[in-house]
Order: structure tokens, then C-alpha cells, then sequence
């Protein structure tokens, strides 16, 4: 087709398009809020899911194994513990805490919880030195732990802490929310789908005798289906609309109930997520307004 | 696109026939055989009527002229289309080159006359600058011009007949098939129509006409194809409607 050619057909779909819209209010307004409601869900699932995925990585780029010492560990004999641990393989750093700073750790936490601190009721400071084994490899904390029960200095430990299982809780957590919000979003497509086919195959029939005299007359099939497929879009781009819309009004809200819920998301990940869920929302709207006309078109054009 | 209805250079250039059925068969998915090795061949500008009682093959044999109906054995030409084995994209070009006319008109109600004319070259993307002077020219064929802007509602049914033919000539189609196009009309309106396609076919436009009306095929004396149990029967020139003896 020339360009020309292009434009006119064109021209001519849109022009049909919005005849068949208006022709349809009721059901064009049924399917842009369905497809509107659907689209505020699969936004709300990318949402969650990247606060999760935040969250998850956060976890895995904590693990990490605990060696809590005996009490009374000088702070030099823990020097030169520190110095065997950082020889086994896997281990990136290793922090020394000590009783003290345990102590100070403890009571500042005690205070952002807003509960009473009682320590100071306590002659003796209760909690032991430790050191915090950052790992260069997250899964091989089994290993690790294994490894500092076998150090020369190994009776210093009176304890050892694998960070790991906490963080396997969390990512089971993690992947059972995912099929949940994945079931949610295509079974919110699946309707949104049957009802944007339904909108728009009240078009087709509405415009029956239109598509008979096309057909006769020598109309490709792009010159018959074009309007259809601009109606779909239509009512996918304006729920996309709506919920960006929304999503802009409750923009700050939920910035603020995401850095709440998950703690770990850097501020300025919002933006991209932002980008990225628009992207996805305009998307599934076009796409599915489109395919939902293309559905209602079957077996009607022939 | 060619605007030569009435100047008819490019069809006279041509001595292929417009139309070419050579053993051709229809038979529905149901078994029942709508046509059954019919052959025939309609040359440019020629003027034929198709007759023969309800069932016989008369609609099968125009579907397939349009490609709406596909034949089981044979090969159909239309218009230079091998018709028979044309691909689905290609169907529309073929559609282009015939225009057809029905009993019910079937005209966009919704539209003006020059609306629902026009329509027929807007679909298949034509300029608009042609498809004005297109519209006009079918118009004054048909004696039209001067209810262009009515709907068809507050048209007589031999108006609406003349719209429709308006609609199926303004493509400037190589053939035009009229499907009982006075079924719906008094007589003499449907002797109204039968001159306009008349004037059609001295245009250079080869016309085919099915049709019951016994008096219009008889007192015409035009080239008659018979059908009867989806066979070809008679194919007489000046013919009448009832088999002569």
C-alpha cells in the first residue's frame, strides 16, 4: 500500500472506530473499566513483586554466619581468630563485635521499638562477643560453619549461626507470592479478554451489513478489520490511562507504604520501577485490546 | 485506477472472455451438488441472462463468479483471475472487478446515496479526488444525481435498485452481475432497471442477469443460459425464458 493509501485507511478506520464506540457506549464504558480494574491488579503485583525481589536480594546479600565467642574472650586473642577466619575459603570479611557493642546494638534497637530497656538493671553485660562472616558466595554457609569448628582456634566458639535458613524462608515465601500474583494477572486477563471480545463483537454485529458490503466490493481484510483492532486499543490505551492515573495519584502513597513495607528498596529504584510499570501497564492494555478484537473478528470475516 | 467506463480502451484490448467456466462442480459440505459440470464463457460486452427455477444451480453459479463459493472439480476465470485456485489475499482484487447487484439492494441505510456509492471505493483505499469524480459519473449512469444526498429510506425501490447499481459500477468492474435485480420492483420500474442495464452493457460492461421474470428475458430476446438441477441446459442466443418447442 502507498503512503498515501496508508493514511486513508487510516483516516477511515479511526473515523469508524469512534462511530462504533459511541454506537456501543454501554459496553465500550464495561470493557474500559474491566480492563481498567485489571490492569490496577497487574500493577499492583509488579509493585509487590519488585518490593519482594528487593527484599529477597537484600536477604541474600545479608546471609552470612554468626560465631558467637565464649565469654571472656580477650579483644586480641579475637584479633587473631579473626585473622584464621578470614583464611577459609568462601569467607569475604569478617566483622568483630564485641560484648559491648552488642550491648549498645541491643539497647538502640530496644529504643526504635519503643519498648523499655531494662538492661541496666544487669551487673554483668549477657551477651557474648561475636563475629559477623560476610560470605563471597551466599549458599556456602553449610561449609563455613563446618570450617570454623575446625580452626585452632575453635574453642573459642560457643555457638555458630547459618544465616541461610531465614533467607530460604523468605525466598519460599517469595516464589509462592509470585504463582499467586501470577494466577491473579492472567486470570484477571482471561476475563478482561471475554469481555473486550464481547464489546467488540457487539460492533461487528452492529456493523454486519457494513462488513457484507465491504467484502463485496473488494475491501482487503486489513480495510475490515482496522477499526475493530483501533476500538480494542482504544479501550485498552484509555484503562491504561486511567490506571496510570491513579497509579499517579496514589503515587506518592505508595512510595511511601513500599519504603515502609520494604525497608531495603533505594528511593531511587521507584523511578525505574515506575517506568517499568507503566511499560507494562500500557502494554497489557494495547495488547490485550487488540487481541480481544482480533478474537471477536474469527470466523467473521470469511 | 482505471476510470474508463465509457471509454472503454483497456477491456477492448482484451479478447480474453470475461467470464470462462470449464467443468466446473459445486458441491456443499451437506453432499448436495449445486452444480454440475457446467462450461460456459461469457466474452467482453456481452449481455446474458442466467434462468432457471429456484434451486438450480442460479446462486451457486454467481457465488462462484465472486469467489464466494468455491468449486469442487473445474476451473472458473473471471475478469483474469483464475478463480478456482486464487489465494485469499488476491479475493478482494477479484471482488473489485465485478460489481453485483441483489433483489434486496442492500444498501447502507445509515448513508446517503453518494455516501453508500462512494463507500464501495473508500474501502478499497482509492484517492478522494477519484472517488469524487468516480461517484458523479456512476451517479449520472444511473440518473441519480439529483437525490445523491438523499438516504435510502426516502428513496422508491426502483431509486434504491439505482443506487445499488450506482455502488457496483463505480469501481468501473470489467463485469456486472445482477442477482434477480427486479424481483422487488413492479414491472415498470423492473423495466427501468432492465434499460439502465442496458445502457450498462453499451458502456462495454459485460452483464449477466439472473432472473425469474419470464416477460423481461423473453420480450429482451438476450443470450439465455439455462440451468436446471445445477446442469447447463440451454445456452441460446436470443433466447426466451421458457425452452423454444
Amino acid at each position: 500500500m502507498s503512503r498515501a493509501e496508508n493514511s486513508r485507511l487510516l483516516r477511515l478506520s479511526v473515523s469508524a472506530a469512534a462511530n462504533g464506540l459511541a454506537r456501543n457506549r454501554l459496553a465500550t464504558i464495561a470493557a474500559t473499566m474491566t480492563m481498567t480494574l485489571m490492569l490496577l491488579v497487574l500493577a499492583s503485583v509488579l509493585v509487590i513483586r519488585a518490593g519482594l525481589d528487593a527484599a529477597l536480594s537484600y536477604a541474600d546479600s545479608k546471609i552470612e554466619v554468626v560465631a558467637y565467642l565464649k565469654a571472656g574472650v580477650a579483644d586480641a586473642r579475637a584479633a587473631d581468630f579473626r585473622s584464621e577466619i578470614l583464611k577459609i575459603d568462601g569467607v569475604r570479611d569478617a566483622t568483630y563485635v564485641s560484648a559491648d557493642d552488642a550491648l549498645a546494638a541491643f539497647r538502640q534497637r530496644l529504643k526504635e521499638r519503643g519498648e523499655p530497656d531494662l538492661t541496666g538493671q544487669l551487673s554483668d553485660n549477657p551477651l557474648p562477643a561475636s563475629f559477623e562472616i560476610a560470605l563471597s558466595d551466599p549458599s556456602q554457609t553449610a561449609q563455613v560453619a563446618e570450617a570454623l569448628t575446625k580452626l585452632p582456634s575453635a574453642s573459642l566458639v560457643g555457638r555458630v549461626v547459618d544465616g541461610r535458613a531465614l533467607a530460604e524462608n523468605l525466598a519460599s515465601v517469595t516464589s509462592a507470592l509470585r504463582i499467586v500474583g501470577l494466577i491473579v494477572v492472567v486470570g484477571f486477563s482471561l476475563a478482561v479478554l471475554a469481555v473486550v471480545v464481547n464489546a467488540i463483537r457487539l460492533a461487528v454485529m452492529a456493523r454486519s451489513d457494513e462488513i457484507a458490503i465491504m467484502r463485496l466490493v473488494g475491501a482487503t481484510s486489513t480495510w475490515v478489520r482496522l477499526p475493530f483492532i483501533i476500538e480494542g486499543l482504544v479501550i485498552g490505551g484509555t484503562g491504561a490511562f486511567i490506571t496510570l492515573f491513579i497509579f499517579g495519584i496514589l503515587g506518592a502513597g505508595v512510595n511511601a507504604l513500599m519504603l515502609n513495607l520494604f525497608r531495603v528498596l533505594p528511593v531511587e529504584t521507584s523511578a525505574i520501577l515506575a517506568g517499568q510499570v507503566a511499560l507494562s501497564v500500557v502494554l497489557a492494555g494495547l495488547g490485550l485490546g487488540a487481541l480481544g478484537a482480533l478474537l471477536s473478528l474469527r470466523g467473521r470475516l470469511n | 485506477m482505471m476510470s474508463n467506463l465509457g471509454s472503454m480502451t483497456n477491456q477492448e484490448a482484451s479478447t480474453e472472455p470475461v467470464v470462462s467456466l470449464n467443468h466446473v462442480s459445486v458441491r456443499y459440505p451437506s453432499g448436495h451438488v449445486a452444480l454440475a459440470g457446467v462450461s460456459l464463457v461469457l466474452q467482453r460486452g456481452e449481455f446474458a441472462f442466467l434462468v432457471g427455477p429456484s434451486g438450480a444451480g442460479k446462486s451457486s453459479l454467481v457465488g462462484l463468479l465472486v469467489r464466494d463459493v468455491l468449486p469442487f472439480a473445474g476451473e472458473v476465470h473471471v475478469a483474469g483471475y483464475s478463480v478456482h485456485n486464487l489465494p485469499a489475499n488476491e479475493v478482494p482484487y477479484l471482488r473489485r472487478r465485478v460489481g453485483v447487484v441483489f433483489q434486496d439492494f442492500r444498501l447502507l441505510q445509515r448513508r446517503t446515496v453518494r455516501e453508500n456509492t462512494a463507500f464501495a471505493l473508500e474501502v478499497t483505499g482509492a484517492p478522494a479526488e477519484e472517488i469524487d469524480v468516480a461517484v458523479e459519473r456512476a451517479l449520472r449512469i444511473v440518473g441519480l444525481s439529483k437525490l445523491a444526498d438523499r438516504y435510502p429510506d426516502a428513496l422508491s425501490g426502483g431509486e434504491q435498485q439505482r443506487a445499488a447499481i450506482a455502488r457496483a459500477i463505480v469501481g468501473n468492474p470489467e463485469l456486472l452481475i445482477a442477482d434477480e435485480p427486479t424481483g422487488n420492483l413492479d414491472p415498470l420500474i423492473s423495466w427501468e432497471i432492465m434499460e439502465l442495464l442496458g445502457q450498462i452493457n453499451q458502456l462495454g460492461v459485460t452483464v449477466l442477469v439472473a432472473t425469474h421474470d419470464s416477460d423481461i428475458v423473453t420480450t429482451l430476446r438476450k443470450r439465455v443460459l439455462g440451468l436446471e438441477g445445477g446442469r447447463l441446459i440451454r445456452d441460446e442466443q436470443r433466447g426466451t425464458y421458457h425452452r423454444a418447442g
